[in-house]
């Protein structure tokens, strides 16, 4: 795991200190809030409907026991007793108070945490795949791209003020987990013809209220150039990206209007230009950074453990979450395990403090001290021993963690929506229970099988509803909530945008619309299909003609 | 400030990074007035009240007509400028059958009652 260099230790605390100091300002009315609103944003802290929002960074989604615990003392001593985890790896408190922040960043300083990058025109925390160094199909462990680019980026000077937010996402394996096709730049590890490992350079993907899937900008760039590269890229956004129109600042419409090819050889050319004179990443600072992400040292064990064979075989229930959580591991005898934070009813996201202590206490005991975030809004545990799954299982159980619901129906992605941010239109969280209590019962939801739903309170696209199976936007007519639904999303390796359907659904009407959809789906589907699979097959009209039979 | 009545998310929230459409909400015409914003120490919404700042809208100043708002709201500023709160703006508010003054928007009603899913969090835990 990555582990803060004296530069970054010195950093952070410096920015605590700035920022306590500006706050102990604004208190006492030396600031105004125009003047702080942007050196609060720089420290992650937003105002809210309710209260202020503290977004915490969790770089590339991974973090230790012990940062885990500090995340539950914080939502515990400073804020209600839980935490948001969000569709970019990090986490939200909600009620944090003013004068508390200061002491809530020295308090994640402390084990080398912050809120840099989370807010604000700068590049954003980078994320990356949640199975990073676990992956059975993964080339290379992304973090060390990521943390690369984080060094980079942090305080870069040239890239502080862009036109807008940059986000970076990567992935080290052919299945994209971290949703890179829909990011400003999204950077695949591929395998190149002579078997050399390079990137794939993605650009001008994004969400919002004009989505783009990302264009590639370059098959394959070898690995000494990342950063030139990436310079080169941003430089050419810089200079060209529209500072005029914040609705047209990001990327992805810069991209689109001068077209792939055009961008293209503008990059190609700066990067000619600043190549050999930009700064590349020395190999021996990569090989630093590797260590900290090498593997732990895993026990030599067999592909299959016959205890937890016969587990599965005796105990239905656990064989039913076992199918759902589980995901094949590099290491035989090893499993991902992913805790779904989506119980029936509950809030997409949500852990209690105490859920997050028993995770790190889980972590510190089966998993070699990690955890993962996913984009998802759930958390994984990278490494686990498979002859330990079965007590694993028992004690989140215990703690309601062990919901059998990954990547089903109710694995539900949502945006705080109406109930808790400033932006939002419509609500968000409680449809998403409505849709989870709909669709309770779990051996159903196998039988429906991967199906994602994802739901934005907001066109600004949070939660992701233009990637989903099925995409839900809450929309605000004449102060009234409604729901427009999209099909066809995908955020992985084969990403698409979802098409809408047609006319909004009410509050009351949305949840009936989603199950008739499913029941669509399921009158359609082939062997062996899933969702998305039949609807590829059979197009927009079936589920529209249906879907509005009735109407 | 703003004066425009119920402009959606409040000047705030167009310069947290997303430009949030101005969009009419809740009745009009017969509709009362009241004087909302966040506390800045802690964030919590407050209503302009009888003597001061009040965290329950049930406790908050109402006043009919545009003139009216337009002068509550300025009674706001000096608070802003003694930094007790942020971002004062005009709401729209209706008194129910009881007399108990309710916000006519659901993102009003919300910022008021606190998550609706939350019935834990918020001025509602505290009723």
């Amino acid at each position: 795991m990555y582990r803060y260099d004296e530069f970054d230790q010195t950093f952070v605390a410096q920015r605590v200190a700035q920022f306590r100091d500006q706050v102990a300002r604004r208190l006492v009315g030396e600031l105004t809030e125009d003047e702080f609103r942007p050196l609060r944003l720089m420290n992650g802290l937003y105002l809210q409907l309710h209260a202020y929002m503290l977004r915490v960074a969790v770089p590339y989604g991974t973090l230790s026991s012990r940062q885990m615990r500090k995340l539950a003392h914080i939502a515990r001593r400073y804020d209600k007793g839980y935490g948001h985890f969000t569709t970019r790896q990090n986490i939200q408190y909600n009620w944090p108070a003013l004068k508390d922040v200061p002491d809530i960043l020295m308090e994640l300083a402390e084990v080398e945490m912050h809120a840099l990058q989370t807010s604000g025109n700068c590049i954003r925390n980078v994320t990356a795949d949640q199975y990073s160094g676990a992956a059975a199909d993964e080339i290379e462990d992304p973090r060390i791209c990521a943390e690369v680019i984080r060094q980079w980026s942090s305080l870069h000077p040239e890239f502080s003020f862009l036109p807008r937010k940059f986000k970076v996402a990567v992935t080290g394996a052919p299945h994209d987990r971290a949703a890179v096709a829909v990011h400003d730049i999204g950077i695949r590890i591929v395998r190149g013809d002579d078997g050399e490992v390079g990137y794939a350079v993605l650009a001008g993907g994004g969400q919002g209220r004009t989505p783009m899937i990302g264009k590639t900008v370059r098959a394959f760039l070898p690995k000494p150039y990342l950063l030139s590269y990436l310079e080169a890229i941003l430089r050419v956004y810089n200079e060209f990206g529209r500072r005029d129109n914040m609705f047209k600042a990001r990327i992805k419409i810069l991209v689109h209007e001068v077209g792939i090819d055009e961008f293209r050889r503008r990059v190609e050319e700066e990067w000619e230009h600043i190549r050999g004179t930009a700064v590349e990443v020395p190999e021996e600072e990569v090989r630093r950074i590797a260590s900290y992400f090498a593997p732990p040292t895993f026990a030599r064990l067999p592909a299959v453990s016959e205890g937890f064979e016969r587990q599965q075989r005796t105990d239905a229930q656990f064989a039913l979450w076992a199918r759902a959580s589980l995901h094949p591991h590099k290491q035989p005898g090893y499993a991902i395990v992913n805790i779904s934070l989506k119980p029936i009813g509950g809030v997409p996201g949500d852990a209690t403090a105490e859920q997050m202590d028993i995770i790190a206490d889980l972590a510190e005991r089966y998993a070699f001290d990690e955890v993962r975030v996913t984009h998802e809004q759930n958390l994984t545990l990278p490494h686990v021993r498979q002859d330990d799954l079965y007590a694993l299982w028992q004690e989140l159980d215990a703690a309601g963690l062990a919901t059998a619901n990954i990547n089903t129906v109710t694995d539900i992605i949502a945006c705080p929506g109406l109930d808790y941010c400033n932006l939002a239109n419509a609500r968000a969280i409680p449809i998403a229970q409505k849709i989870s209590e709909r669709f309770g019962d779990i051996e159903q939801a196998h039988d429906i099988g991967e199906l994602k739903i994802k739901i934005s309170g907001c066109i600004n696209a949070c939660g992701h509803h233009h990637v989903g199976h099925i995409g839900i936007l809450g929309v605000d007519k004449k102060g009234v909530e409604f729901y427009q639904l999209t099909l066809g999303g995908d955020a992985t390796e084969t990403a698409a945008l979802g098409e809408l359907v047609g006319p909004a659904f009410g509050y009351d009407d949305v949840v009936d619309a989603v199950e008739k959809l499913v029941r669509i789906y399921l009158g359609l589907r082939q062997e062996n299909e899933r969702f998305l699979d039949t609807y590829r097959r059979v197009g927009l009209q079936p589920f529209k003609e249906k879907l509005y039979a009735a109407h | 400030m703003m004066s425009k009545t119920e402009s959606k998310s409040s000047k705030r929230a167009s310069e947290e990074g997303v430009l949030a459409i101005s969009t009419a909400r809740g009745a009009r015409g017969e509709a009362l007035k009241a004087v909302t914003a966040n506390r800045l120490v802690d964030g919590l919404v407050v209503y302009l009240g009888g003597d001061g700042w009040v965290e329950a809208l049930a406790a908050a100043r109402s006043v009919s007509g545009k003139e009216a708002a337009a002068a509550l709201l300025a009674e706001a500023e000096p608070d802003v400028a003694a930094c007790r709160v942020v971002g004062p703006y005009v709401i729209d508010v209706v008194p129910d059958e009881a007399g108990t003054l309710q916000a006519t928007s659901e993102r009003e009603r919300i910022r008021a009652l606190g998550p609706t899913m939350r019935p834990d969090l918020g001025k509602q835990a505290e009723a």
